[in-house]
């Protein structure tokens, strides 16, 4: 007699007929899980490289443009003539960043001239902040880093439930303020540490950026190239220009090609923006994600003058802050201009090759940072 | 063996959109609803759907087909009994 072949284990199991209904619910949801780390692998972790859309602005540019115009670079925004009064909750931090009376930006009389000096007088605040930056000579302190081209503050706060650092930060030229992608490649889900591309870098100090690589959406625009031209039509923008001035908008407002044409240096898609046109407090924001966590903003006085603001979270020693109390952070330091970059695990700040916060959990890797160089 | 897989992957993938639903309400800049993948995975949702739902469409009409002939043997054998 024929031996009749036995059917697979698999094949045996699923012609099982009734199976326990617990064994259906545990077999289902362990498949979830297994579906959505499959999910998790192609969103998040690996890399796919993208191409870059290939428009370039430079700093000469604009020069030309400025002195075709006959008038002195102040594109973007207007250029803030005195920053806001710090209030006396964050009297520290205000002292620290308070910005010193701005005078007008650097504008040369765009004549015959043609050294590379001129051609560089965009985005060059040497003469703005004489006083600033050394002659050569390096001085390194636990708190702060003064050269001949960068001259950086940096402040730790502890409140109640609440610790935040903040890099006041003066740079000579705006090619001191510079982006970093994660392995030096635009590609959505190349990731690396901050502390890393600080390294590679060369940078004084580096915040985490946007996160670009986690989206396939948004603008990109790192050091005067344009990678990516989607405008998210839920988040504001945030550009940085040639000429020193940040500016943060709408998406409803923002508008590529003007932006190009005034000379966008940097573009980053995340958001919110933390402070409105006239560099006030805001009470509704662009973001559903409100509630305290750990947080990175990037600041602006004016042009040449900056500030990192990192807010640890999650922490028995720190909850975060919101976002509304985010901007009336930036605000009382003296910004008339704040960008909110990715926070949560992302959230880090770092000096020279360690993070100088507490980080969330214990990190994250991220797709870009936002470094100070020292050249 | 599919046509008993097929319902259990269309509940994980709805599973799965209600964890993207879910994780997009409370942080939508990590763009799990609006990204290609789901995009792809909520086509092939769609498709397998479908397909159950074409299954689930067809067994329905053969049992009620088959009940059908069981009441007309029914009815068959009970007028014979009468005769």
């Amino acid at each position: 007699m024929k031996k009749r072949k036995k059917a697979p284990w698999l094949k045996r199991q699923l012609v099982r007929q009734p199976r326990p209904v617990w064994m259906l619910v545990v077999g289902d949801a362990l498949l979830l899980g297994v579906a959505l780390v499959v999910f998790a692998l192609f969103h998040h972790v690996l890399p796919r490289h993208e191409q870059s859309v290939g428009i370039v602005t430079s700093r000469y540019a604009v020069r030309e443009e400025a002195q075709e115009a006959g008038d002195a670079p102040t594109v973007g925004a207007q250029a803030p003539t005195a920053a806001p009064e710090p209030a006396a909750t964050t009297e520290p931090a205000a002292a620290a960043a308070q910005p010193e009376a701005a005078d007008p930006p650097p504008a040369d009389d765009g004549g015959p001239k043609k050294s590379v000096h001129s051609a560089a007088s965009v985005g060059w605040f040497g003469d703005k902040f004489p006083d600033k930056f050394t002659d050569g000579e390096v001085i390194k302190a636990d708190n702060g880093y003064q050269s001949s081209h960068v001259n950086i503050t940096l402040q730790r706060y502890k409140k109640t439930r609440l610790v935040f650092y903040v890099a006041d930060i003066y740079i000579k030229d705006i090619i001191c303020l510079k982006s970093v992608f994660a392995q030096d490649t635009f590609a959505k889900g190349m990731r690396e540490s901050v502390a890393s591309m600080n390294k590679r870098a060369g940078g004084v100090i580096a915040i985490n950026g946007d996160y670009y690589g986690t989206r396939s959406d948004g603008v990109v625009m790192r050091n005067g190239e344009l990678y990516r031209n989607d405008t998210h039509p839920r988040r504001d923008v945030c550009v940085l220009f040639w000429d020193g001035i940040m500016e943060t908008y709408a998406p409803s407002e923002f508008d590529i090609d003007t932006v190009i044409a005034q000379g966008a240096c940097q573009i980053w898609n995340f958001g919110p923006m933390l402070l409105d046109e006239n560099g006030g407090i805001m009470d509704k924001f662009n973001s559903d994600v409100w509630p305290r966590n750990p947080r990175t903003a990037l600041g602006y006085f004016e042009p040449g003058h900056y500030c990192f603001v990192v807010v640890d979270g999650r922490s028995n020693e720190s909850d975060g802050l919101e976002l509304k109390e985010l901007s009336e952070l930036m605000h009382d330091l003296g910004c008339v201009r704040a960008y909110n970059m990715d926070g949560g695990n992302t959230s880090v700040m770092v000096v020279g090759g360690k993070p100088v916060n507490n980080q969330s959990g214990k990190g994250r890797i991220t797709s870009d940072a936002i470094v100070i160089v020292d050249n | 063996m599919l046509r008993k897989l097929l319902p259990h992957i269309t509940i994980v993938m709805c599973l799965m959109y209600v964890v993207f639903f879910c994780i997009d309400r409370v942080n939508s800049a990590m763009a799990f609803i609006d990204n290609e993948i789901t995009k792809w995975l909520l086509l092939a949702l769609c498709l397998i759907s479908i397909v159950d739902a074409l299954w689930l469409i067809a067994d329905e009409r053969r049992k009620a087909r088959r009940r059908q002939e069981r009441l007309a043997a029914k009815k068959r054998a009970a007028r014979a009994g009468s005769r």
